[in-house]
């Protein structure tokens, strides 16, 4: 067998680039704590300025301070690696990972129906170039050799045995792909290239750096099998159905949409797993497709739940074009946790009934349209209470002073009659620190004709306008 | 408009809450017309004295009081009726602080039960600002008060515009009349005007750890917790409430000012009263003096100040220290006094001081003077790692109910304001970050605007405005007590009937709520047991001295006047002595070329920022040089100012010419010198000018000259250094001297083992002990103990022995794993590495840094093989011991010299092999740089490149702006001066660089040499992984 490998050294900040409008200004990639946060790859702009990975945030602000600051994603960078393993998958069937950066691929196989190597090389690097990644490659009898070869030196390729340690020999440890404190060790013992680990003992070896390494260098040259676990396609739904007609009104799809959703219930009992979040696509003649996304409080398969929330969705989607077919995609696919049934429940689901209306709310309004308001400890009353979209079940309870019942969304001049102040002043100055400092002494007013108004002035103005804030009940 | 006294106030001593300085809150009280005021700080006394100094200044009467809250909630603000409720309150006070950690209290209601006699009561029934009434529990709190203070009790009523004043007020009214308590306006007050509000509200935020945004449930509605006007006052309140402040504020009789403090008694014995104790102390001690006989002089200066402290009453002061400095001879613990106590014959007869008053003219007034009636300050110096012993030894004797350490109030500085300020106004963690580190070098003069816009703020923004307004008014605000660094209070009650006892951040430390200026103000005592590392070194190298060497010390035997160790001072070959060792004193040797025991006590203190700014060194350097001519304008000031050729350096010289020249009394004197230290602040010398001129002009001196003096002295300013203390101070300077003139291995060994300490790494250190040819040896586990130590030459024992490094300088090295090696080591010697790690029973991390350090050399060779070697030690089994299992021998390679040299500062912070510049050699001859040897020779004036090690850099307040930056290479040192506007422009360069290329121009004068920059390159790159700290001296 013959593996190449690809490594992808700059990984993370592909994956960041590869999406970004303007890759030419200077941009870091960071990580670690909020208090510590650290550079972990830098683009050539930010390089050029002298930025580079390792550097603390402060010290790279100091000196440039000015450049874009992307948060390294890690689960991003997982799941570009697995993106790439499924690209791999169109030239081999045997695709595996090796640590968070490097895919290798059995390519013997394949070499009649993309070889030669050298084409078939050049037809791997356009197809990374394409997809916008920095990389390297390398071809060796083990899926480790390759990978230690392609981090050391692009383009190397072994074909056998014979030659492998005689090649591998001048590699740097640093490219060997060893775990790192273990790197250091070695160099703190003026052990700096493959050829030296391979002169020593094996025994002193194991002694002390253990077993782990020996298998490495077992892996590495072969001596032992390197059963590695295979890259899988993931499981995902995706049913497809295509009319013979046009539907201009909901209420048609009803029926084919039920056996669509009844084949993704299916297909989730067979696999003994839920849906959380899913994506419904009206396909029209032409044009882009109108896109639902479906999200779920907890994952579920009932094939009725399912249809019930998208025909909530549906009524309420203006169709900008006649559908001419229907997708249904289920990416997110977590274990399915029953509902724990009490023995002696009489009707089940009743006693979250509030959670399954806020679920239907959601579903029926989409995500952001459902708010609740929360006192919010201010002492400007414009401020004193904010909506958020976070849905609790109780809201917080906060004293609240003498507040009146409707309050103006803006103060407004106050022209009416007082006949008598019933309270006040209440002073109130605050603010200062959003810039929206007031100074302003409250009253409680009664007009002539019996209203309770709630009006300011500045503080310190004894000429000053009245304002309207508000009414009482 | 009614009278008003303000019963409920808090300064920013109440941290977190008071957003005002009492100085702010009594000028305001004035202004408003207060009859009076109450400074009621949260459970604490520590702003009292403060409170007075400023009730004294705007003539308006402090009331002492504090506000505490119980642990189930109640609220009360407590008044010092007189002073058996001031003492009832300082033990209150005590008992809920050292109930609790640091900064908190703790206060239940039997606390109070017990009895407060002279304790006034002002209940304050809680109210949330968003209740409308009262806690429910309020007809029982307040029944509760009335029984425990039955007519000392009240009920305060507070009104702040709040939502509904006067059902409040009616309510409270009702609440006091049901609960038979008097009813009484208060103001709660936390700012002095309501300008103070958004420092109060980020005040409020910092204490509840979240931002100001999000503090409103904290925050106070409005800002009425000020002083406010009588009018205000009157337009709020009922007449009677307001009348009735009055009432309470006449009760309060107390006056803090007439504080009773006496000193311990028990260290006169039964036979004797104080005063012929310390005369027959004073006898003994001048007999141990002068064996020969006291000369008439001293004698005469004996009794002239034990009179003055008899009419004084300070005697049980004098004996306290004296007390202490017997208890640390005892101990062999080296200690010396300084400061303006060295003026004392008394002290030095004591044994408290060393400075020879048959040598030193003194100036006893300068120590204590009856016009100051304020206490004498004794400070003395101990070996900083045995200075524990000597404070542990004062807890014992006088118990912790009678001797407390001083506090020290941390303030808030300009970084710690913004950090602060920004984190309130909720700036994000690293922008805070770069916030406070352009306030890290920020003097206030330099350009803030530009340093913000630099690192990417910008300054016009509202957000940046406001956090700047605020940090203003935050800075030099206090921000919490810490403990002073060795100001001991002692009495003869227990403290806590004085002052609140708290407890300190270090265990068994306890604390008084008031720092050496309110101690001063209120006529304390204290005693300062300091810690100085060089005592520690000398007292070791003597130990060395004694063991090694076979020489018996002491710091009095050790020869008077050597020739040879003023040759050394006079070359600047003075890398690790006391004082004279820094770049300022290094560049001043050559030129003032001290010769005797004076000329050190001179450079001791010229090199200050008195006699920088007061412009007294150049003409001190010509007279001294022969360049200019000393004149005396009359005979009695050449008695005065021959000593310093005619140039006024110390204050007593600033004392008697005003004694001698405008006749003043020495009190006198001393006044016109405290006054000078204060007029910058306070101004107030025109009264002193008047004196002076007239004084001067009747003795016959011109006015023009009596101007010039009067000038001068104004430039003095509140820097100058009192002679006495540099006496003190050059004594330590010339031991130290000698031991490196004559013993320098010894003295290197010791400086070593006395770390951290002084101005230069151990790195330097070491570089000039080898520059002087000293024999220095690696770190070996077959050689080297925790300590460094010194190995004999058995060859020529008259050789300076050799200095064996310690596995202290390992970094990271436990003095454990130290002992156990040498204990083994003591048995018998190790065979191999197997044997090492077995019998001192090294963990694996203590074997790694031995590796690293080179320590293992002896055993398994260079620092590869000794990493593989202890790679491979397998854990011990007991049954199998001493054999380890045979191994196949492998061959690893040498390192190289660079590997070797990154290797020995990562695990050491020092090499003995080459120095990393000449390494780096070649590549900077590229540069065109030449070495440090090379610019010696060179005339004044050439233009130089020149790169170096920055290994300090300093920015003296007196220098206006410039940047001394002081550079290593391999054969030495070289000080580099830049100029401000170079400084500015390229301080990154300046603050960042490890290692600094300078080109500029060489100047020499006096064989001093200072290159001046003009351009400044960074090539720290070059250095790879260097591990060179600079210590930076702001």
């Amino acid at each position: 067998m013959l593996w190449a490998a690809i490594v992808l050294p700059h990984l993370a900040l592909d994956g960041v680039l590869r999406r970004h409008a303007t890759p030419a200004r200077p941009l870091a990639l960071v990580t670690g704590p909020a208090q510590r946060r650290t550079l972990l790859a830098v683009n050539a702009a930010a390089q050029a300025a002298g930025l580079r990975p390792g550097l603390g945030l402060n010290a790279a602000h100091a000196l440039l301070p000015q450049f874009e600051i992307c948060a390294h994603d890690a689960a991003q960078t997982t799941r570009l690696l697995q993106l790439l393993a499924a690209w791999a998958y169109r030239y081999s069937s045997l695709v595996a990972l090796d640590g968070e950066d490097a895919v290798v691929l059995e390519i013997e196989a394949s070499l009649g129906l993309f070889g030669p190597w050298p084409r078939f090389q050049q037809l791997l690097r356009a197809d990374l170039k394409a997809l916008g990644f920095q990389h390297r490659i390398a071809l060796a009898p083990t899926p480790f050799a390759a990978c230690v070869l392609a981090t050391a030196r692009d383009g190397a390729v072994v074909t056998d045995f014979a030659r492998l340690q005689e090649t591998l020999g001048p590699v740097p440890l640093h490219a060997a792909r060893l775990p790192p404190p273990q790197i250091s060790t070695f160099a703190s013992m003026g052990i700096r290239h493959l050829r030296q680990l391979f002169s020593l003992p094996r025994a002193s070896l194991a002694r002390r750096f253990g077993n782990e390494l020996l298998s490495s260098l077992e892996y590495l040259l072969g001596e032992r099998a390197d059963l590695r676990a295979c890259y899988r396609p993931p499981d995902t739904f995706e049913a497809h159905l295509e009319f013979n007609y046009e539907i201009a009104h909901h209420p048609a799809l009803l029926f084919p949409l039920k056996r669509m959703v009844g084949d993704l219930a299916t297909y989730l009992s067979r696999r003994d797993g839920g849906v959380q979040r899913f994506e419904l696509r009206l396909l029209h003649a032409e044009g882009l497709p109108t896109a639902l996304t479906l999200g779920l409080l907890s994952p579920s398969r009932d094939p009725n739940h399912l249809f019930e929330l998208c025909r909530g969705r549906l009524e309420r989607v203006v169709l900008p074009a006649p559908i001419r077919g229907l997708q249904l995609l289920a990416r997110d696919l977590p274990p399915f946790i029953p509902a724990t049934r009490d023995l002696f429940a009489t009707r089940t689901g009743e006693s979250s009934s509030w959670t399954n209306l806020r679920e239907r709310l959601r579903a029926r309004l989409g995500d952001g349209a459902l708010l609740q308001l929360q006192p919010h400890a201010d002492p400007r009353p414009e401020y004193s209470s904010r909506t958020v979209p976070q849905l609790t079940a109780e809201p917080a309870a906060l004293g609240l002073p003498t507040r009146p019942t409707w309050l103006l969304p803006q103060p407004i001049p106050w022209r009416a009659q007082t006949s008598q102040i019933l309270l006040g002043p209440e002073r109130i100055e605050a603010g200062w620190w959003d810039g929206g400092d007031v100074r302003r002494d409250y009253y409680v007013l009664e007009t002539s004709r019996g209203q309770r108004a709630w009006v300011f002035r500045a503080v310190g103005v004894q000429e000053g306008s009245w304002m309207l804030h508000g009414w009482f009940a | 408009m009614n009278d008003y006294a303000e019963l409920h106030c808090l300064t920013h001593f109440s941290f977190g809450r008071g957003a005002s300085s009492a100085r702010e809150l009594f000028a305001r009280a004035q202004r408003n017309g207060y009859l009076a005021l109450a400074i009621t700080d949260e459970c604490t006394f520590a702003g009292v004295v403060r409170a007075l100094e400023a009730a004294r200044e705007f003539k308006v009467p402090l009331i002492v009081g504090t506000e505490v809250t119980l642990q189930d909630g109640l609220k009360l603000v407590l008044l010092a009726e007189n002073a058996a409720g001031y003492s009832n309150l300082c033990r209150l006070i005590t008992h809920g602080r050292r109930g609790a950690r640091k900064g908190c209290y703790t206060l239940a209601r039997a606390d109070l039960a017990a009895s407060l006699l002279g304790v006034l009561a002002l209940w304050i029934p809680t109210y949330s600002h968003a209740e409308l009434a009262p806690a429910a529990s309020a007809l029982s709190d307040g029944q509760w008060v009335r029984k425990i203070f039955g007519p000392r009790a009240w009920l305060a009523i507070e009104l702040h515009r709040g939502t509904d004043d006067d059902a409040r007020l009616h309510t409270l009214l009702a609440l006091a009349h049901a609960t038979q308590l008097r009813a009484v306006a208060t103001g709660d007050v936390h700012m002095h005007e309501r300008r103070r509000r958004a420092v109060q509200d980020t005040l409020t935020a910092i204490r509840h750890h979240t931002t100001v945004a999000a503090a409103g449930a904290y925050l106070f509605p409005n800002g009425e917790r000020h002083l406010r006007t009588r009018t205000a006052l009157s337009a709020i309140y009922p007449t009677a409430l307001l009348t009735e402040t009055l009432a309470i504020a006449n009760r309060c009789t107390f006056d803090l000012g007439q504080l009773n403090y006496e000193y311990p008694h028990e260290l006169v014995p039964a036979e004797h009263t104080p005063i012929s104790w310390l005369r027959a102390l004073t006898t003994q001690g001048a007999t141990w003096r002068w064996p020969a006989g006291t000369p008439a002089a001293v004698c005469v200066q004996l009794e002239h100040e034990l009179v003055l402290i008899a009419e004084l009453r300070y005697e049980a002061f004098f004996l306290t220290v004296h007390d202490v400095v017997c208890f640390a001879r005892s101990r062999g613990i080296l200690c010396q006094g300084r400061g303006s106590a060295a003026n004392s014959a008394v002290c030095f007869a004591l044994g408290v001081t060393e400075v020879d008053p048959a040598h030193h003219s003194m100036l006893f007034e300068r120590f204590i003077s009856k016009e100051r009636n304020e206490p004498p300050d004794i400070d003395v110096d101990f070996e900083h790692e045995r200075r524990e012993e000597v404070i542990q030894y004062l807890y014992a004797k006088y118990g912790r109910e009678r001797a407390a350490l001083a506090a020290t109030v941390i303030c808030y500085r300009a970084k710690s304001a913004v950090r602060e300020v920004a984190k309130a106004l909720g700036l994000p963690t690293d922008q805070i970050e770069q916030l406070s580190s352009v306030f890290a070098w920020w003097d206030g003069s330099t350009d803030l605007a530009a340093r913000l816009r630099e690192r990417g703020f910008e300054p016009a923004s509202p957000v940046l405005r406001r956090i700047l307004a605020v940090t203003r008014e935050l800075l030099d605000a206090p921000r919490h007590l810490s403990q002073h660094v060795g100001g001991f209070v002692i009495s003869e009650q227990p403290l806590h009937h004085l002052v609140p006892v708290e407890n300190a951040a270090m265990t068994e430390r306890t604390i008084i709520q008031w720092d050496k200026d309110d101690l001063e103000t209120l006529g304390l005592l204290k005693v300062d047991c300091l810690a100085l590392g060089m005592l520690t070194c000398v007292s070791k190298c003597l130990a060395l001295l004694r063991s090694v060497r076979g020489r018996e010390l002491t710091p009095a035997t050790i020869p008077a006047e050597d020739p040879a160790t003023y040759a050394m001072i006079q070359r600047a070959d003075t890398v690790g002595v006391f004082q004279i060792e820094s770049r300022a004193q290094m560049a001043m040797l050559p030129r003032l070329k001290p010769a005797n025991f004076y000329d050190l006590v001179i450079e001791v203190a010229i090199i200050r920022p008195g006699p920088i700014q007061g412009k007294m060194v150049h003409p001190y350097l010509r007279r001294r040089q022969g360049l200019e001519p000393v004149n005396y304008p009359s005979e009695a000031l050449r008695a005065v100012f021959e000593r310093t050729l005619g140039v006024p350096l110390f204050q007593e010289q600033v004392m008697q010419l005003a004694i001698v020249a405008a006749g003043f009394t020495p009190g006198e004197a001393d006044q016109l010198r405290r006054s000078m230290a204060a007029w910058k602040r306070r101004g107030g010398l025109e009264y002193f000018r008047d004196r002076i001129m007239e004084g001067m002009t009747a003795r016959g001196y011109s006015t023009e000259f009596a101007a010039q003096v009067f000038e001068q002295i104004k430039g003095f300013g509140s820097y100058g250094f009192p002679e006495s203390h540099a006496a003190s101070f050059a004594l330590i300077t010339y031991v130290s001297c000698w031991l490196k003139c004559h013993e320098p291995a010894a003295f290197t060994c010791a400086l070593l083992n006395s770390q951290p300490m002084g101005f230069y790494s151990v790195n330097q250190l070491l570089q000039d002990a080898r520059r002087h040819g000293l024999d220095v040896r690696p770190i070996d586990v077959r050689y080297s103990a925790w300590d460094s130590t010194l190995e004999a030459q058995p060859t020529d024992l008259t050789r300076q022995p050799a200095l064996r490094l310690g596995l202290r300088e390992i970094a990271g090295f436990s003095a454990e794993s130290a002992q156990r090696i040498v204990a083994a080591r003591h048995v018998t010697a190790f065979t191999d590495i197997h044997d090492l790690c077995q019998r001192a029973e090294l963990a694996a991390r203590a074997r790694g840094l031995l590796a690293d350090a080179g320590a293992l050399r002896g055993l398994a060779g260079h620092r590869h093989r000794a990493r593989w070697a202890i790679q491979g030690v397998e854990p011990a089994r007991p049954l199998l011991r001493d054999h380890a299992t045979p191994e196949v021998a492998v061959s690893l390679p040498v390192p190289t010299i660079g590997e070797t040299l990154l290797a020995d500062y990562a695990s050491t912070g020092l090499t003995l092999g080459p120095h990393p510049l000449r390494l780096l050699r070649a590549q900077l001859r590229a540069q065109h740089c030449r070495p440090s040897r090379e610019l010696t020779l060179l005339p004044h004036g050439t233009p130089v490149r020149f790169a170096g090690l920055v290994t300090a850099r300093q920015r003296p307040s007196t220098a206006s702006g410039t940047t001394f930056v002081t550079l290593e290479d391999e054969d030495g040192m070289v000080n580099v001066i830049v100029w401000p506007a170079l400084g500015e422009r390229r301080h990154r360069v300046l603050l960042e660089a490890k290692l600094m290329r300078v080109e500029g121009r060489l100047e020499a004068a006096d064989g001093v040499q200072h290159l001046i920059a003009a351009r400044l390159t960074d090539l720290s790159s070059l250095l790879g992984a260097l591990n060179v700290q600079s210590r930076d001296f702001h």
